[in-house]
């Protein structure tokens, strides 16, 4: 494996792991206004200590794009530009939001409580509308920015799955009741956003549709939706388990939400490698020189270590169910 | 002022600013700024009527929070 492959696992690892754990605190935050004040309460605490943490993830996979693929930066941010824009702004309203609602009493609280879901929903839409122009290539037409559009809506019901899965682990009780219903919501959600995904690549690159279209290896390549079927399956029966008393452990429907974005992730990566600017740059076209990829590495290297042990440090910390209160 | 003495480098003598420059519209940079700058002022009137409100409260005691088992600290047992 050389240096730009590397990058290119180090980024796809970033990206990843920020969409599963960003996406579960920004699908609580759009879930806030189908709860009660009581429950808004119980829901911010069950993110609370890990939200901010989890953005780290977005600045390091956009810092790797940066530093290891100079120009793949160039062109993706400034094709990008506008949701990148509106992904900020709602990024810092939830932000904000977020320690002001705490502190904020009577129709104040209502009103951060208000950005802090818009800001949630913004930021979510923003980042589905950059992979739904992402992967067309930013092709030009309004066909193509409609179907950015869509893919936008869908990964916020994508996110909206993470997040209520996430609160059926988080709470319990009334609220745990209503995150399994949240749950299959957002299921219907993701399958449409997988849907549109899957059909979308091919049709738009020839590259990717030989790639998928390729006897007899495409026999091979079922597992992949086959699995990602299998686990939006388990997102139901576990939801239904938990829902009619069984024994199931709560953490199995986000367990299962993990998975079907780690299998869409790994299909779109095998779409679209090794090009990093579909059709137009591969990884080793747009990567930086060796030298200097090799002083990004050893620091690289260097800190991820500490990120993960931080993270599997607080995640052990505030395990088991949030409580309302902590923070009002 | 290091930035203006800079001109016309970005990187003195490797990168002209003008090679640098990026295709965004000026419509849309004009946009995006006039968005940072309004969610900004937002947030600054915002943290300025928190910190007023929170000042003019003055200071009092405030109990300890009831920490959940097993985050209290140890030295609150003496």
């Amino acid at each position: 494996m050389d240096l730009p492959m590397i990058f290119m696992v180090l980024m796809g690892v970033a990206v990843l792991a920020y969409v599963v754990l960003d996406g579960y605190d920004l699908g609580v935050g759009m879930l806030m206004p189908a709860a009660t004040p009581a429950e808004q309460s119980v829901m911010v605490s069950s993110i609370g200590p890990f939200w901010d943490a989890n953005e780290t993830w977005l600045v390091l996979g956009i810092g790797i794009l940066l530093v290891a693929f100079p120009q793949a930066h160039g062109v993706v941010l400034g094709e990008l530009y506008l949701p990148v824009v509106a992904m900020l702004v709602g990024l810092m309203l939830r932000g904000v939001a977020f320690e002001f609602r705490m502190k904020a009493l009577g129709w104040h609280r209502e009103l951060w409580n208000w950005l802090f879901w818009a800001g949630s929903f913004l930021a979510s839409f923003a980042q589905g509308f950059m992979l739904g122009r992402y992967i067309t290539g930013f092709a030009d037409g309004a066909g193509y920015l409609a179907f950015a559009a869509v893919v936008g809506a869908s990964v916020c019901g994508g996110y909206v799955l993470l997040g209520a899965t996430w609160l059926v682990h988080k709470t319990e009780g009334e609220l745990q009741a209503k995150a399994l219903a949240w749950s299959r919501w957002g299921l219907a959600w993701v399958a449409l956003a997988v849907a549109l995904v899957s059909l979308a690549t091919p049709l738009v690159s020839e590259t990717v549709r030989a790639k998928w279209f390729d006897f007899p290896r495409t026999l091979g390549l079922m597992l992949l939706p086959g699995a990602c079927l299998a686990a939006g399956a388990w997102v139901w029966i576990s939801t239904g388990r938990i829902r009619r008393g069984a024994p199931a452990s709560d953490l199995q429907p986000f367990g299962a939400a993990v998975a079907i974005f780690a299998i869409a992730f790994l299909g779109l990566a095998y779409s679209l490698f090794p090009y990093v600017v579909i059709d137009r740059l591969t990884i080793w076209e747009a990567a930086a020189h060796p030298s200097s990829l090799k002083v990004v590495l050893a620091g690289a290297l260097a800190v991820l270590p500490f990120i993960v042990g931080y993270t599997a440090v607080a995640y052990y910390v505030f395990r088991g169910k949030a409580r309302g209160g902590l923070y009002d | 002022m290091t930035e203006i003495g800079r001109q016309p480098w970005l990187v003195t003598g490797v990168l002209r600013t003008r090679e640098a420059v990026g295709e965004i519209s000026p419509g849309l940079l004009g946009a995006s700024l006039t968005a940072y700058t309004l969610t900004y002022s937002a947030m600054f009137v915002a943290y300025m009527v928190v910190l007023t409100h929170m000042a003019g409260k003055g200071a009092q005691a405030v109990p300890a929070p009831a920490m959940p088992p097993g985050l209290a600290p140890a030295a609150a047992a003496d």
